[in-house]
């Protein structure tokens, strides 16, 4: 199932339009092609190497708690707080 | 690797013949426990949060299964409207696939700002069609503005037209036969043709065909009779259908189409035949949406299917990647036990038709297995990230000596 980690922007290249985002303490690769006007703390939903869209920061908070509470972040030690 | 995990795929050969293969997955499966203890209004509040390429397909197979459970009546307008939003969602994951993948494989450069441009219309679409844009909870209501709705179905139309088919929709809709296919190929240059050229070009049309069938139609209390039978984590993990794998992608919807369905007599389940697939099925959503949006004033059939016992619902919903299944049971009026069974649960079974596709494979060398073995993945397409990892026997043989 294709879940919908959210993931931080805490790096940006605008040359190459990539970004580096944080799911827990895992940090990946993105390209941020197919999402406008990103900048750096916003919170994106990822799915194989792209940002899929922005999400608030309370949504994003509020995902990674029901994550965290399904077990999913178990060995991601993630910096939000879980509820 | 992220949480949300992958499928690991170790494909042993010896000089490009399949020789075995292995699928192991380290995707969580307890994500739908979060929805214990909750009420059905809140699973439908929690279900988005969750889930996000098949949004649409997750919430609505969760808002059939709570009527269902809660004995709320079908309501054939909302259902029509909730279609069509599975629909979109089924285009654009369709459009990733061609616009994104299959260039890859030609040596094309991939068409992000189309795919970009596509993945706006969800949100449109929910906003003329249900009230403040809010589709799939219990009090949503339909508050459907036609004429943008219309509108909107035509940009995306013209969208693919140009991106996808370069300007030949129309042409490509009328194809019926294999013969009719190769004049269209010959034609044009459109970025799916270079890909279905390239695979006729290596003789590659029926690579990965194998006798693993498309599952029938299943009445849903047949269904949920045999789910409790079963211990369903068990189920939910590696599903079957009385002893049996089966497949569940869009080829199952596809096989009628005339088409599909003389390609599939020649080709079984291979390569082409998968890739068409995909291209007609994506070629006649903006008319299946029209179809869609005219008939929700006349009482459409059903688009999918859910069935009430005792507080246990049971939802089946055609997703992008083939058919979705979601059960729960309320005691109390909260969740007691609820399970999702995705397409990818069937597709990727250790027995499963991928794994019988790539047992099949025959390639002249390790780096043509490699490729062959990444389009059928692809065609089949997970909905995780996958790593594929080939091991030539011959060489282990060797290396062990």
């Amino acid at each position: 199932m294709c879940l919908a980690l959210p993931a931080q922007i805490v790096a940006l290249d605008p040359a190459t339009n990539m970004a580096t985002a944080s799911v827990g303490n895992v940090k990946v690769e993105v390209s941020l092609a197919l999402v406008d006007d990103v900048a750096l703390g916003d919170y994106v939903l990822v799915h194989v190497g792209y940002a899929l869209n922005k999400i608030d920061e309370d949504e994003a908070l509020k995902t990674l708690a029901l994550f965290a509470e399904a077990g999913v972040m178990n060995g991601y030690p993630c910096h939000a707080p879980f509820g | 690797m992220t949480p949300a995990g992958s499928i690991l795929i170790d494909l042993s050969h010896r000089s490009g013949i399949a020789t075995g293969v292995q699928i192991a997955s380290t995707r969580p499966d307890g994500v739908a426990q979060v929805l214990l203890g909750k009420t059905p209004e809140q699973v439908l509040d929690t279900i988005p949060l969750l889930f996000t390429l098949c949004g649409n397909a997750q919430a609505y197979a969760a808002l059939l299964a709570c009527r269902a459970a809660l004995g709320i009546a079908a309501d054939p307008e909302f259902d029509s409207a909730s279609d069509m939003l599975v629909q979109v969602e089924t285009l654009r994951e369709h459009a990733w696939r061609i616009l994104l993948d299959w260039p890859v494989f030609v040596g094309l450069t991939p068409d992000k700002k189309a795919l970009a441009a596509l993945l706006k219309f969800d949100a449109l679409f929910k906003r003329h069609l249900f009230r403040h844009g809010e589709a799939f909870k219990l009090n949503s209501r339909l508050d459907i503005d036609a004429a943008l709705a219309m509108q909107q179905i035509d940009e995306l139309e013209a969208l693919i037209n140009t991106s996808i088919f370069n300007g030949r929709l129309a042409d490509f809709r009328q194809l019926t036969s294999e013969e009719q296919l190769h004049n269209w190929l010959k034609q044009n240059d459109a970025l799916p043709a270079n890909l279905l050229n390239y695979l006729y070009s290596r003789n590659w049309a029926a690579v990965g065909q194998n006798d693993v069938a498309c599952l029938p139609e299943l009445e849903t209390d047949t269904l949920n009779g045999q789910m409790q039978q079963e211990d369903l984590t068990t189920f939910s993990r590696a599903p079957h259908w009385q002893g049996r794998c089966f497949e569940v992608t869009l080829l199952n919807r596809q096989l009628s189409q005339p088409l599909i369905a003389g390609l599939y007599s020649r080709y079984g389940n291979g390569l082409i035949v998968r890739m068409l697939g995909r291209l007609v099925e994506l070629a006649w959503i903006p008319y299946k949406l029209r179809q869609l949006l005219t008939r929700i004033k006349d009482k459409p059939v059903l688009p999918a299917i859910s069935a009430a016992n005792n507080g246990i619902g049971l939802a089946q919903v055609q997703a992008a990647r083939g058919l979705l299944i979601h059960r729960l049971e309320l005691r109390q009026e909260r969740v007691h036990d609820y399970r999702i069974i995705a397409p990818t649960e069937w597709n990727f079974h250790p027995e499963g038709v991928i794994a019988q596709g790539l047992k099949q494979l025959q390639a002249e060398s390790s780096n043509d297995l490699q490729r062959q073995a990444e389009l059928l993945i692809n065609a089949v397409d997970p909905c995780v990230q996958y790593a594929l990892h080939l091991t030539d026997s011959r060489n282990e043989i060797e290396n062990h000596a």
